[in-house]
């Protein structure tokens, strides 16, 4: 039991390159704690993505399963990390066109647990500020296209750099700051049109007001 | 800088807003916000959305992900109509026993000319008869070894037959959980209409009960 311990410790300590290497020679556990590694970053961009919390979900799973079974084609020329997201992007753009539908905006209810609250100690008002502002951004994103959000995605909640969202999205680097341009633009004209603009300063931006104009602009954009 | 009125690269803002590109275009743009109030306002309504977009956060759940040992070999389960064309695997499983018994038999083929005639010999009495190096009649006669391959066939097809009274009884049994199931789902809905009222909640519950009777 103290051995399966230290050896979780280890695992957890063990950099992505010494895991790979130790599931590529068989060993489940190591891919284990790669999963437990990433499986938020993959959850979190699929839902990004997506905009839905099943189908993240789904994707995630069948992220991590495909790695599995492809780890020992692994062979490092990207990080370990790009190489996920790679599947889950590839798996998320098979999902839109499957589907054929732009990403479905979650219902208000859905979304009022989507804002996480950090600071214990924030107002009452400041979280529903928070939270209105979380359904505003999750609007406004659904109407980008979406190579736009996905790069906006990938650079603002992933920190990649401009060059490997180029390698991801198979496209110049020119590209990748156009499209964050255009889609930085387009939210702010979203939000904008939303009442919310000017300096990000959560606490000057009424709570009540922002519910009207979300609960408004919901009927004119959800499908 | 608006997609009306550029006054510099879009390229060189994005680099400027997240801290990239060569120091000299960071000072370009940078020296020019300065003296375009425009261009200043463009960028400030970028950064400002940057800074919001914090509060966009997934809902918390439990993932847990893991993957047993040998997951990525386990087959996927059979489907309703592998199942069902599961025992042509028996078919295949009785001709390759034929194929075989039948190459045992001409395995050791042994035609002799004589006095007699032509005499052709088949199966494994030839073979010990070899062994010994005796003229002696072998023990196991080719009756012996068509009896043999009857046995087989017979026991195989008995397994056949088995099988596949095996496998419509749980197609049967699947069918039957699932109309249950269906049932059940369909008494649920109609009680919710009841009790809303709901023109919605009508439509919703016509649209499940056309799915289900579309299913195979």
């Amino acid at each position: 039991m103290m051995l399966k311990m230290q050896n979780a410790v280890v695992g957890m300590q063990a950099t992505d390159e010494e895991l790979i290497a130790l599931s590529t020679a068989g060993d489940t556990e190591s891919f284990n704690t790669l999963v437990a590694r990433w499986e938020r970053p993959i959850y979190a961009l699929a839902y990004r993505v997506l905009g839905r919390e099943e189908d993240a979900r789904d994707i995630c799973q069948e992220t991590f399963l495909r790695a599995f079974r492809g780890i020992k084609g692994f062979k490092g020329q990207a990080k370990f990390s790009s190489w996920l997201y790679r599947i889950a992007l590839n798996l998320c753009r098979d999902w839109i066109r499957r589907e054929r539908r732009s990403p479905k905006i979650t219902t208000l209810d859905a979304e009022t647990e989507a804002v996480q609250v950090d600071n214990r100690a924030e107002s009452a008002e400041l979280v529903a500020i928070r939270r209105d502002l979380g359904r505003l951004i999750t609007l406004a994103m659904s109407t980008l296209s979406e190579e736009q959000r996905t790069t906006i995605v990938l650079k603002e909640y992933h920190g990649l750099t401009f060059q490997e969202i180029s390698d991801l999205q198979g496209c110049p680097l020119s590209t990748v700051k156009t499209r964050l341009y255009q889609g930085l633009f387009s939210l702010r004209r979203q939000l904008r049109r939303s009442g919310v603009d000017g300096p990000a300063n959560l606490v000057g931006e009424s709570s009540t007001s922002l519910m009207a104009r979300s609960s408004r602009k919901k009927v004119n954009l959800d499908r | 800088m608006t997609e009306t009125n550029v006054c510099v690269e879009k390229h060189e803002v994005i680099d400027y807003l997240y801290g990239e590109g060569d120091a000299e275009a960071r000072a370009r743009v940078e020296a020019h916000l300065g003296d375009c109030a425009k261009c200043a306002d463009e960028f400030d309504g970028l950064d400002a959305v940057r800074k919001r977009l914090d509060v966009w956060v997934p809902p918390e759940v439990e993932l847990g992900l893991r993957v047993v040992s040998g997951a990525g070999q386990t087959p996927a389960p059979l489907s309703l109509w592998d199942q069902l064309h599961r025992p042509l695997a028996w078919w295949l499983a009785a001709a390759a026993v034929i194929v075989l018994a039948t190459a045992a038999a001409i395995a050791n083929l042994h035609i002799q000319i004589g006095p007699e005639g032509i005499v052709v010999r088949t199966g494994r009495g030839v073979a010990a008869e070899s062994a010994r190096g005796a003229a002696t009649v072998s023990p196991v006669s080719d009756e012996e070894s068509l009896q043999n391959m009857r046995r087989l066939i017979g026991e195989s097809e008995q397994r056949q037959k088995q099988e596949v009274a095996d496998r419509l009884l749980q197609v049967e049994r699947q069918i039957a959980d699932q109309r249950t199931a269906d049932l059940s789902e369909m008494h649920r809905a109609f009680g919710e209409v009841d009790e809303n009222g709901a023109d919605l909640a009508r439509q919703q519950l016509l649209d499940y009960l056309r799915r289900v009777s579309t299913r195979p």
